[in-house]
């Protein structure tokens, strides 16, 4: 359908056209991804936003580019040559003043952005006018355009919402006249929603009943705490914004102690200050829930780019042997079902359980249908009742059981006192050094998981039963993977994609199961490595020798796994 | 009113050095609980790593040995989850004011209502004798041979100066006055600090009881005024625990709010005992477009 970028310093207000775009297409029936691509600054730099539209479900975005919206010069230099054929380059003429490109093969849209907002009444308007050109090419539906505005700006009252409209028209006018081969059809939008991953996944942890958050700023990590701050009065949550990485992980320990759900969120550089506590978390079988939401590494890296570099790290960081659950959610639905799950799963086996997500897929918003929260039941495992706990005898925190799971008492309960220890301990939870029962308690946490995929489904397949070569990926390379399938069955190739969500524990029996091992395989990863081929040879003695790791922090497009594809099977 | 043997954990068996000061803190923790009728399940002992920090499992009530440092994080967030219960920290001068010390200013201008024991033996004992922050210059020590070179860190100047609203001074040789500032700390509506002098009697022999015997006096005796924040915060600055007489006592006191008063949440009740069961997000859905 359509591709636009809008490109410009930050400040100059580039993501609030984005967005309000991104509103307006979806609010014609179209389905929108919408992605944004900036550096680690204020103000100044070079900010993207990117808003792709199609009549039919998305899950990326793609190199494909029909319309550039440029609010400055650099924007033109960067990324004027990749307008397709019949595209058109929107452009500020008061901030470019000679326009140099040499493209006879697209519509050019000079609007002075300035001029015709004080036209209106005062240059903040610009923006607008940047909006309404893109709308008079695409010829939006009036009505749908002007409630999106009036929805935007009636907090500041019906002057400037009037004056929005004005400046939205002056440019709609001036792009209007060109003929550009794409224009909207208004359709119904079928109530669909229009989310990110961070936002999904905060409010997957909402229904999932939590009620503490702890952490401390990290791109891009952070949106999820701010999430749950917006909602502290109405969903009661304790939001605690902490000193450091430590005393979040620490702060959400002690909260789950007590018998609270709680969480916290951070990206690798802060998940590398909770790897302590993260042990401790397991070694005491307090239930946690942690995210980290990559970006490109190492140290401070890129940071407010993607990557999947961080795989590794969450599934080994903190010393010793304990259980824990690396679940990587591919998409904004997946963060919702699995930011959900990942409470119960942490009550279940009181073990760490810890949401690896990326840049890409925290920010980038999809449109998608309602979140179903029918099936969403609370199991809160093992955790003791009040009432059960008044005739409990002779409790045992940490009792050895057959399946590595003890009964739970959580402070303020009678007959359930026990010490939470960081030390190996005794059934009772005191310090314990001795040789057997630390085999006897090594032993018992890790049994916990070993029946986990009766529960939970590891691993998930896409596209027909009869294919042509297998695409195996974790995490956000899904969006794309998915995109990519109808474009290579254009090309008379049939693809199957294997998603492992659940990395740890790894589903050996499921991947051994679906794995065709005499049809083409090919993994994709973000990263240089091929963590998860590593991860998969380790589990299951198999070598992936055809692997694709993109390690630019830039999100993969369909158009690479179209091309890796087409590489690997010579069409 | 309950006893101390309620709170009395015969069954673990105590592994500090005979004759350490830690007995005696620990005696005067389970006897202000037992003075203040504290439920043992309602009470929550967090603490750090080292010596000291091995206390909550000789005390009958809920408790939770984190890891080095961390006492102050775990126990805030007990707290906050549940402000109905008894919180007591209690760590060493390692974890207090070395590893931990980012918590210490933290947790004290946040004012969450805990009463924060710091057990100060001025040296690393568990790991052999190091020195410790609040160890005095040109201490030799097996990690300073030739003597350390750094100033100490004065815990309850710092305590003033990060706000906590109660610092006070005790000894473990004087069961009864710590007795007494613990239910104090306890009582306090906010953070309570009490920085506890703790002979270590198998590494500083210099500071035994027969050396802190005599030097100690409690300014409750001299009328000090404990409402002055700027007067209270020089006198700890100008009368440390390194020379000459050594005062104990409350130092200062402020009223309020605590952090859980000022919870921005829409119940402020117990966030640990709300029902999760049926939680409705359709109005963050609705309001998604």
């Amino acid at each position: 359908m359509v591709t636009i970028k809008i490109g410009g310093p930050a400040g100059s207000g580039v993501m609030t056209v984005g967005t309000t775009i991104a509103k307006i297409l979806k609010k014609s029936g179209l389905y929108v991804y919408t992605c944004t691509d900036h550096p680690s600054l204020i103000k100044g730099g070079h900010n993207q936003v990117m808003v792709y539209a199609e009549n039919h479900k998305i899950n990326s975005n793609i190199y494909r580019l029909d319309i550039l919206v440029a609010i400055d010069e650099t924007t033109i230099t960067k990324h004027a040559q990749s307008i397709r054929e019949g595209g058109a380059l929107i452009y500020d003429s008061g901030a470019v003043k000679n326009l140099n490109i040499d493209r006879k093969d697209i519509h050019i849209v000079p609007v002075h952005l300035k001029g015709l907002a004080e036209e209106v009444g005062n240059k903040i308007y610009a923006n607008t006018v940047a909006l309404g050109a893109i709308c008079g090419l695409l010829n939006t539906d009036e009505e749908i355009t002007t409630n999106i505005l009036k929805s935007t700006f009636q907090k500041k009252g019906d002057e400037i919402v009037k004056q929005n409209i004005e400046a939205l028209k002056k440019g709609f006018d001036i792009a209007r006249e060109k003929e550009f081969d794409t224009k909207v059809e208004k359709q119904e939008d079928n109530n669909r929603i229009m989310i990110d991953g961070n936002t999904a996944l905060s409010y997957g942890a909402i229904k999932a009943g939590c009620k503490f958050i702890s952490a401390y700023p990290m791109t891009p990590a952070t949106s999820i705490m701010q999430t749950l701050a917006k909602n502290e009065m109405d969903y009661n949550i304790v939001v605690k914004q902490t000193e450091d990485e430590i005393a979040a992980v620490n702060m959400a320990i002690g909260a789950a102690f007590t018998g609270v759900r709680a969480m916290t969120a951070t990206s690798g550089g802060g998940f590398a200050l909770m790897s302590e506590a993260l042990g401790m978390a397991a070694l005491a079988e307090v239930p946690l829930v942690m995210v980290e939401v990559q970006r490109g590494g190492p140290s401070t890296g890129i940071p407010t780019y993607t990557a999947q570099d961080d795989l590794r790290f969450v599934m080994h960081a903190s010393q010793g042997e304990f259980p824990r659950i690396v679940i990587a959610p591919g998409d904004a639905e997946e963060c919702f079902y699995e930011g959900f799950n990942a409470f119960n799963l942490a009550e279940i086996y009181q073990t760490p359980v810890i949401l690896v997500s990326d840049k890409e897929l925290a920010s980038a918003k999809t449109t998608i249908e309602k979140f179903n929260t029918d099936n969403l039941k609370i199991n809160r495992g093992k955790l003791m009742s009040d009432e059960d706990m008044k005739s409990s005898v002779d409790f045992k925190r940490h009792l050895l059981t057959e399946d590595g799971i003890s009964p739970r008492s959580v402070p303020g309960q009678p007959n359930g006192l026990h010490v939470g220890s960081s030390y190996e301990h005794d059934e009772t939870g005191f310090t314990s050094e001795g040789a057997q029962n630390h085999i006897d308690h090594m032993d018992k946490r890790a049994r916990k998981l070993d029946h986990i995929f009766d529960f939970v489904k590891g691993i998930e397949v896409y596209g027909e039963d009869e294919f042509d070569v297998q695409l195996i990926i974790w995490g956000s390379t899904k969006g794309a993977c998915v995109d990519a399938l109808p474009e290579l069955e254009e090309l008379g190739i049939k693809a199957r994609i294997i998603q492992v969500k659940y990395v740890l524990p790894f589903p050996t029996q499921q991947f051994g199961d679906i794995l065709d091992n005499d049809k083409p395989i090919l993994i994709l990863e973000h990263n240089k490595s091929g963590q998860l081929r590593g991860v998969i040879r380790e589990n299951t003695g198999i070598l992936l020798e055809n692997f694709y790791g993109k390690y630019d922090s830039r999100p993969i497009y369909p158009e690479d796994v179209v091309e890796q594809v087409r590489k690997l099977l010579n069409k | 009113m309950a006893d101390i043997k309620d709170f009395q954990e015969p069954t673990h068996t105590n592994t500090w050095c005979p004759g350490c000061g830690n007995f005696g803190i620990l005696m005067s923790i389970q006897k202000a609980f037992a003075q203040l009728n504290l439920d043992p399940k309602d009470t929550v002992v967090v603490s750090g790593i080292g010596c000291n920090s091995k206390i909550p499992h000789y005390i009958k009530t809920y408790g939770f040995e984190s890891i080095h440092g961390r006492a102050l994080p775990v126990a805030t967030g007990v707290k906050l989850a549940n402000p109905d219960l008894n919180v007591v920290v209690c760590a060493g001068d390692g974890d207090a004011c070395s590893i931990g010390s980012a918590h210490f200013l933290h947790t004290l201008r946040r004012n969450v209502n805990l009463c924060y024991i710091i057990h100060n033996n001025q040296i690393y004992a568990l790991t052999k004798s190091q020195y410790s922050p609040t160890t005095e210059k040109g201490y030799v020590s097996p990690t300073t041979p030739h003597g350390s070179i750094e100033i100490p860190f004065n815990p309850l100047a710092v305590a003033v100066t990060a706000g906590s609203t109660f610092v006070a001074r005790g000894y473990a040789g004087n069961i009864p006055q710590l007795t007494e500032l613990i239910k104090k700390g306890i009582n306090h509506h906010g953070v309570a600090v009490i920085e506890v002098l703790q002979p270590c009697v198998s590494w500083r022999k210099d500071k035994s009881f027969d050396f802190y015997k005599d030097i100690l006096y409690d300014v409750a005796d001299e009328k000090f005024d404990t409402t002055n924040r700027s007067n209270v915060l020089n006198f700890l600055l100008e009368h440390d625990i390194y020379d000459g007489k050594v005062a104990t006592g409350i130092f200062y006191k402020e009223d309020k709010p605590t952090y859980s008063d000022e919870l921005k949440i829409g119940d402020k009740s117990s966030v640990a005992k709300q029902d999760i069961e049926s939680i409705d997000i359709s109005p963050l859905l609705d309001s998604l477009e």
